[in-house]
């Protein structure tokens, strides 16, 4: 049997429960792998789109109880109610519909469009809403247990960089390396990778990018088939799911190993950005806070110190980015009012670039604690 | 080598010739392997960003779609600069934005997710945008099958890796590492989800990546990947530390014959999954289904009706169980006999 352990459920589902009754909706319907686990302890096989749409499953939480749907029996806590997804939009809605019962308010995650507008049909009485708010009012503070998942997946995915670092050589492709580093993390015993693994070299001009957003920096965010060449700035992002938790990793390294005094300037200045927005974390901080602290420490006259569109800073957890957001055109007065809480992950990303001198990017993740943060990750290699 | 770009701009006329076929003024995309499938770029969402907002928004008659992205590298070059739209993270924002989009469309609006506020800020009903890309998925361009072609064939060199490493005391997640080296030596950065093994059997069991495999089990794989944009899957059976399948292997390849036999235009799932029931193949997943930008329509399954017909130039990937075999392979529909897109095992 492989499901999660019924401490880290009960502890998940207490939040989960507290969050539905403060939004009002009295049960859910939940399709992503993340919430799925979240908030039933079943492991869905979790892929890219389009092998989801080709094994759909999902999960109800009810007033009666939590059912899941599409997961095999083996993936699914043995106390759980189990049962197969029909392929069929009307058949699924209508399994749904009686799982759900008599509601007023449904919170629903991603449906298509012919599953969710049976359901609507299938349940006149009740209103459809999204349900993303209260999975992430609940998954926004991580227990004890969750904070230590995530610090192994982080472990385990710093391993593997440092296993890959001495093959970014002169003459090897960027997409080879993704895929060296696949076979390294799985090597490992980690085999979902749910996120396109980034080895990409920065734009040393802005000329050298493919373009920019306005007002933005130069970077670049997908794996190509170029080759590198030596002294290169490769930078690296990979996400990874250990335990359904996710190990979000950042560095930039030099092709060949030795970082130049252009690589030495950017480090230092992302170094300064980064330790800047740390001395603010603690809880009662807001994200404006950290975002002020970033501009501050940049200086006057530079542009911000992320990629626009992206964030200096992002949540961590069950599946992607989630909140809090900092720096994304949420913008400051929404920023003032997100307030870090203890048990809040976060991972800090900002982006020191100079035309000429090319870019640094790297990540830290962090936990808030009740005194200030822990790091769950270690310095940049 | 793979011009994706070119390849997109067909998928892109696909998609705006089934919209003019069915009345649809104005195309909402939110689930991220039908935004690049329809709109051609790469990667439009951020990592776990794919929520129930649309990112991809295609206006009858216009030149492309217009992206919300983070990713400067990810739209094609075809793509006026101008549709290409800063990814937002403020949902009132895109919801604002997505309704300016589509005001002026004439014609239905249609969605591929369900969004009740998505329809409440466009002020107009949305109808299912399932049938609509079913359709565009077919006729694959030459190009197109070539491209498949060659995730196929690199799928399945990365498979059989994997299959000499189903060893005694090895873990699936072993496997799945010998897997993840073939695809590095063939240029692939990313697998199409986390990889399947199943102990084989009455009923087939799912193993978990940290199961070890015994001498003598035998085992299902199925695994996939990306390369140059377009998908390939490969699945096979292999009994730990060796043994002998020739004879589960022959009653499966009848099987695979007998419904490949019936992939011709016009056939429908009914018509494959009755071929599939005759030759003694029983329920255990997908009987079939389509291959492309990522696993797309058709879906054929052994429980279930879906009536559309199929065309040609339909890819279809073909994985029948037989007892307790399964492999997969995968045809082209042509206007005669499919053509086989991998060799015969």
């Amino acid at each position: 049997m492989t499901s999660d352990p019924l401490p880290l459920r009960a502890a998940r589902m207490t939040r989960l429960r507290a969050a539905m009754e403060q939004s009002g909706q009295e049960a859910l319907v939940l399709t992503s792998a993340g919430a799925v686990r979240y908030a039933t302890g079943a492991i869905p096989l979790h892929g890219e789109s389009s092998l989801e749409a080709a094994r759909p499953f999902a999960a109800v939480v009810g007033a009666d109880g939590l059912h899941v749907l599409g997961v095999e029996p083996e993936f699914v806590p043995p106390e759980l109610d189990c049962q197969p997804w029909p392929r069929s939009a009307e058949r699924a809605a209508s399994l749904v519909a009686a799982l759900v019962g008599r509601v007023r308010r449904l919170g629903v995650e991603r449906l298509t469009a012919a599953v969710g507008l049976a359901l609507e049909r299938a349940l006149p009485g009740a209103s459809l809403e999204a349900a993303e708010p209260v999975l992430l009012a609940a998954r926004a503070v991580k227990s004890d247990g969750e904070v230590a998942l995530l610090r192994e997946a982080q472990r385990a995915s710093e391993a593997a960089v440092a296993e890959i670092l001495p093959s970014i050589v002169p003459g090897v492709r960027e997409v080879e390396l993704a895929g060296r580093w696949l076979a390294v993390m799985a090597e490992r015993g980690v085999t979902t990778c749910h996120v396109e693994p980034i080895f990409c070299v920065i734009p040393r001009r802005a000329s050298d990018a493919p373009w920019t957003f306005r007002g933005g920096l130069p970077y670049r965010e997908l794996t190509s088939e170029r080759r590198l060449a030596a002294g290169d700035q490769v930078m690296i992002d990979t996400g990874t799911l250990h335990t359904g938790y996710m190990a979000d990793f950042g560095c930039t390294w030099p092709c060949g190993g030795e970082a130049g005094a252009a690589d030495r300037t950017l480090r230092a200045r992302w170094q300064a950005i980064t330790d800047a927005v740390l001395e603010v974390c603690r809880p009662g901080a807001t994200a404006a806070d950290l975002h002020r602290a970033a501009l501050a420490a940049n200086g006057r006259g530079r542009p911000t110190p992320w990629p626009r569109p992206l964030y200096l800073a992002h949540g961590l957890g069950l599946g992607g980015v989630e909140p809090p957001f900092v720096g994304t055109d949420l913008g400051l007065e929404v920023e003032a009012r997100t307030v870090l809480e203890p048990g809040m992950v976060l991972v800090l990303e900002p982006y020191a670039w100079e035309e000429g001198l090319g870019g640094y990017r790297a990540e830290q993740t962090i936990v808030i604690t009740p005194l200030g943060y822990e790091r769950l990750s270690a310095p940049p290699p | 080598m793979t011009d994706r770009d070119a390849l997109a701009q067909g998928r892109h006329a696909r998609v705006q010739a089934a919209m003019a076929r069915r009345g649809v003024g104005a195309l909402l995309l939110a689930t991220p392997h039908l935004a690049a499938f329809a709109s051609g770029a790469r990667r439009v969402q951020v990592a776990g960003s794919g929520g129930a907002l649309p990112s991809v928004v295609i206006v009858a008659g216009a030149p492309s779609a217009v992206v919300f992205t983070a990713d400067p590298d990810g739209p094609p070059a075809w793509m006026p600069r101008a549709a290409v739209e800063p990814l937002a993270w403020d949902r009132e924002r895109v919801l604002r934005r997505l309704a300016e989009l589509v005001e002026p469309a004439p014609g239905k609006i249609a969605c591929d997710v369900f969004s009740p506020a998505l329809r409440q800020a466009i002020g107009r009903p949305l109808v299912d945008a399932g049938p609509l890309l079913a359709e565009a998925a077919a006729p694959r361009t030459a190009g197109e099958v070539a491209a498949v072609q060659i995730s196929l064939r690199a799928a399945r060199s990365a498979l059989r890796a994997a299959c000499r490493a189903a060893v005694p005391g090895a873990s699936v997640a072993a496997l799945v590492a010998a897997f993840a080296a073939g695809m590095a030596r063939a240029g692939a950065g990313f697998p199409l989800g986390e990889g399947l093994a199943w102990r084989t059997g009455p009923r087939f069991v799912r193993l978990p990546a940290r199961a070890r495999l015994a001498a003598g089990d035998a085992v299902a794989l199925e695994l996939g990947l990306y390369l140059g944009g377009h998908a390939g899957v490969a699945g096979d059976t292999v009994v730990v530390g060796g043994g002998d399948l020739g004879a589960a292997r022959r009653a499966w390849f009848s099987a695979l014959c007998a419904v490949a036999k019936r992939c011709r235009p016009g056939a429908t799932a009914t018509d494959l999954r009755a071929a599939a029931i005759a030759a003694g193949a029983r329920q255990e997943g997908l009987l079939a289904h389509g291959l492309g930008v990522g696993i797309e329509s058709p879906f054929v399954d052994l429980d279930d009706e879906a009536p559309d017909p199929i065309s040609p130039g339909t890819v279809l990937v073909l994985a029948p169980v037989v007892n307790a075999f399964r492999a997969t392979r995968a045809l082209v529909v042509t206007e005669g006999s499919p053509r086989w897109l991998e060799g015969a095992p």
